[in-house]
């Protein structure tokens, strides 16, 4: 798929060349914004393992979306595909390895707590440490501690990237710095910045930048983004109306996009999973649209280029860069946890073109974030006033 | 004067001699006189004679006030300015008369479809020429406008005609008895001309050319005269030269005309004054490198920033035309670092404290890199102060400084503050500007020593005049 994010090496700045030098020894934690670079270090990374004789590696990712990418990348890993896991599969597969049943409940939260604890009494039953010479945790800003505990563990080294604007899983501690576990892992001299990012458009970092406000510790987007205005500039766009007429304006602008964007990705994402279905059955009524349509969750492992269109929802989305994006019933990110992160990671995904859909009230962050795309009004002339009722 | 009364009077006149000068066919007429070929002792000459009957009616002494200061001008030949070889009233016929250099070449009214581009600035050079020689001479032309203005076929040369209205500065309410009467042409009248508002100072004068030479200049950018579309009725055009800011978009032209002709028609004299010499009239190429960076940036596809109307006084439209130069300069300067990711580092854009309601403030970072060559953090403070909403004429300010860490340029590093461009905000020349700056930082910023990683210090940037 043309336009993906893998960058060439004359293409890396400073920061990254850095962090791509560093010795192998050791763990190592790598923060970033969206766009930064984050995960395509992270592979550069599990390149320099593999060719350096450690192939023994794991990379863990939250959703599926990563495994897609790099599935579509081809040859530039010297890895195979299989190294990559979600953070379920992976604990799955270990626990069979070593013949441990499991019965996990059905809520997501409860799941990841129980099979850690399986995972827990796995190590301490067997005295297992560093089965792999290296885990390679994606996201990982959204692993509990106890987590970040059982990688510390299990791996001899942990190269880990993440960005804190970006947790959106829910987590066992409330309100605590998201860094907090995995930073405690990792000496401090081996904390990495990447400063600069490259994925989203000027418009797009401004909302962002306007969603995240409440965090006082959040580096703002729009200073340090380099995202190139002069050859796509960046729109973001509101719509209000029901999921019907949304699904009718994003089905419009998606046939334009197509032809406007060919070979490049383009996203619908909700907030919450029965909008993503309910918009995908519409979707698939448009005969252009239904055979581009590509549901993350399926199992294919690649990106199908004639199916550009990703609808998901936003968690589904995570990892993801897309040229236009379509955020529709975004009235209810405000019913999920971590909303304003989640409102957050949705917006970064766009690079170019980012249309928000609504039918309630955006009411509060949400409204007021969005309310400063339009520019202040001019005060109406005298001559208005008297221009008809 | 109408035909008859000029075929009339030409039919007396032609064949006999005034002030000893031969009239030999008439050339044309005006309001007041006649024009005709004459011939004294060898010498060809135009001989202006006017008509006996205005005179009766306006009064001789006024006009024969007007032929002695037009005579101030024998013997002090400029090339640029037609001749006056004699004048006054004849002692014969009894008749006023001019006698002045007779020049066969159209009038630049008759020319603006057809002057090519690349003439522009050389003719506008001449007519600056011709204008700062009767400054120094302590005359002011007050009528400078295309039709007395003689283009030669070829359009190298340039004379500036019709001295009919000169007048000394401060020589006011003597001799003169013009009282409240309008004086000159009111579609190429400056403001304060128009009501009678200029001060009788060689200043006030200055701005009075300095206007009526930029709307020449409008005139030949756009092939057409200035406020024409406001020429009736009467009070449409004196509100035009009161309020209208002209438009001046113009495909392809040179923008450093543009900007000269944008700075000329600015409605404020003294403003006018602030944005001018005589030498933004010369025709001196720009520095090398400046020319180097335009010639680059006039390749990027250019916006223009739309002009604000008078229509919207108060805060809430400046505030807004500051906001849109915020977004306008951070712009051009992004495009301009991203588009050349060869120089420079990653680019960083950061809001920086305001010093008043008039200016906006932003600092452009680089950080340190080895692979540029760059061993300091690079900053830029730019500082941009709206002079005029309507006209849109900025002030630009920069001011640089270097660091250990691109995370730490305290504020008060930027004091050091040079002036990058005063005029009218017109995107390439501002995109010059803006690049020449970036440049010449990143220059100075590679031959400084490594910092310590808390260590800030101003980092002098020189920044030549353009074409001034």
């Amino acid at each position: 798929m043309a336009g993906a994010w893998w960058i060439g090496e004359a293409d890396l700045d400073d920061d990254q060349k850095d962090v791509i030098s560093l010795s192998s020894e050791g763990n190592h934690l790598v923060l970033g914004p969206p766009g930064s670079g984050k995960t395509n270090i992270l592979l550069l990374r599990a390149n320099y393992l593999t060719l350096s004789g450690k192939p023994n590696i794991a990379i863990v990712v939250f959703t599926r979306t990563l495994r897609k990418f790099i599935a579509s990348g081809g040859k530039q890993y010297a890895f195979p595909p299989d190294k990559i896991m979600t953070c379920n599969k992976w604990q799955r597969d270990l626990l069979h390895q070593y013949g441990v049943g499991v019965n996990p409940p059905t809520d997501f939260a409860e799941q990841r707590q129980y099979m850690a604890e399986k995972i827990g009494e796995l190590i301490q039953k067997r005295t297992l440490s560093s089965v792999y010479e290296a885990i390679l945790l994606d996201e990982s800003q959204d692993y509990t501690p106890n987590e970040i505990e059982l990688f510390k563990k299990l791996g001899s080294q942990l190269f880990a990237v993440a960005d804190s604007r970006q947790q959106i899983y829910k987590s066992d501690g409330n309100d605590v710095d998201p860094l907090a576990a995995i930073r405690s892992a990792v000496p401090p001299d081996n904390i990495h910045e990447l400063r600069y990012h490259y994925r989203n458009g000027l418009e797009i970092c401004k909302l962002a930048d306007r969603i995240a406000k409440d965090s006082k510790t959040y580096q703002p987007l729009t200073p340090t983004a380099q995202y190139k205005e002069e050859q796509n500039p960046s729109k973001v766009t509101i719509f209000q109306g029901n999921l019907d007429a949304q699904c009718q304006q994003i089905a419009n602008a998606l046939r334009t996009q197509l032809r406007a964007f060919p070979k490049e990705l383009l996203a619908v994402v909700c907030p919450k999973r029965e909008h993503v279905n309910e918009v995908l059955s519409k979707l698939q009524e448009d005969p252009v649209l239904a055979p581009r349509l590509c549901k993350i969750d399926d199992d294919d492992d690649a990106f199908d280029p004639s199916k550009p269109i990703c609808v998901c929802t936003v968690h589904g989305a995570k990892g993801l860069e897309v040229r236009a994006l379509h955020f529709a019933a975004a009235d209810h990110v405000k019913k999920v946890p971590h909303q304003r992160n989640v409102g957050f990671t949705a917006v970064t995904r766009a690079k170019t073109s980012l249309a928000i859909y609504h039918d309630g009230d955006l009411k509060g962050w949400f409204e007021s974030a969005v309310e400063a795309l339009h520019p202040p009004k001019a005060p109406p002339t005298i001559g208005a006033l008297f221009k008809g009722k | 004067m109408d035909k008859a009364l000029a075929a009339r009077m030409a039919g007396e006149i032609v064949g006999s001699e005034v002030g000893g000068w031969r009239a030999l066919g008439l050339i044309g007429s005006g309001k007041s006189a006649l024009v005709l070929r004459a011939e004294k002792d060898g010498q060809a000459a135009a001989l202006k004679v006017f008509d006996p009957d205005l005179l009766k009616k306006y009064g001789e002494s006024t006009q024969l006030v007007r032929i002695d200061r037009e005579k101030r001008l024998i013997g002090k030949p400029h090339p640029h300015l037609v001749r006056i070889f004699d004048g006054g009233k004849c002692s014969v016929t009894g008749r006023l008369f001019v006698a002045m250099e007779c020049i066969s070449a159209k009038d630049l009214s008759q020319l603006l479809t057809v002057v090519p581009r690349d003439r522009i600035r050389p003719l506008i050079a001449q007519l600056a020429q011709a204008a700062r020689f009767l400054q120094e001479q302590e005359l002011a032309h007050r009528d400078i406008k295309p039709s007395n203005i003689a283009v030669s076929d070829d359009f190298q040369h340039l004379t500036l005609l019709d001295l009919g209205v000169l007048r000394p500065f401060g020589e006011s309410g003597l001799t003169d008895s013009e009282g409240q009467q309008f004086v000159g042409t009111l579609q190429y009248s400056s403001p304060e001309f128009l009501f009678r508002n200029e001060k009788d100072t060689p200043e006030g004068w200055l701005a009075l050319a300095f206007y009526q030479i930029g709307a020449v200049l409008y005139d030949m950018l756009k092939k057409k005269p200035i406020f024409e579309e406001f020429s009736i009725p009467y009070p449409r055009m004196v509100e035009a030269v009161k309020y209208t800011t002209p438009e001046l978009d113009v495909p392809g032209a040179d923008p450093d005309l543009v900007a000269l002709a944008r700075s000329c028609l600015v409605k404020d004299p003294a403003m006018r004054l602030g944005l001018l010499t005589w030498d933004s009239f010369m025709a001196s190429p720009p520095p090398v490198s400046v020319a180097t960076i335009r010639d680059r940036v006039k390749k990027r596809q250019a916006t223009a920033v739309p002009v604000a109307g008078h229509e919207e006084p108060g805060s809430l439209n400046r505030a807004r035309a500051l906001n849109e130069l915020l977004g306008r300069t951070t712009t051009i300067i992004r495009d301009e670092c991203l588009g050349n990711v060869d120089i420079f580092p990653p680019v960083e854009v950061h809001d920086h404290p305001l010093p008043d309601v008039d200016t906006i403030a932003f600092r452009v970072a680089f950080p340190k890199s080895t692979g540029k060559r760059l061993p300091v953090s690079t900053a830029l403070v730019f500082r941009i102060r709206l002079l005029d909403v309507a006209a849109n004429i900025v002030e630009i300010c920069a001011a640089g400084a270097i660091s250990g860490d691109v995370r730490k340029f305290p504020s008060d590093m930027f004091s050091t503050t040079s002036v990058l461009y005063r005029g009218p905000f017109a995107d390439e020349m501002v995109k010059a500007r803006f690049g020449y700056a970036l440049y010449a930082a990143i220059e100075a910023a590679m031959t400084q020593e490594e910092l310590p990683q808390e260590d800030a210090r101003p980092l002098t940037i020189v920044i030549p005049e353009t074409t001034e």
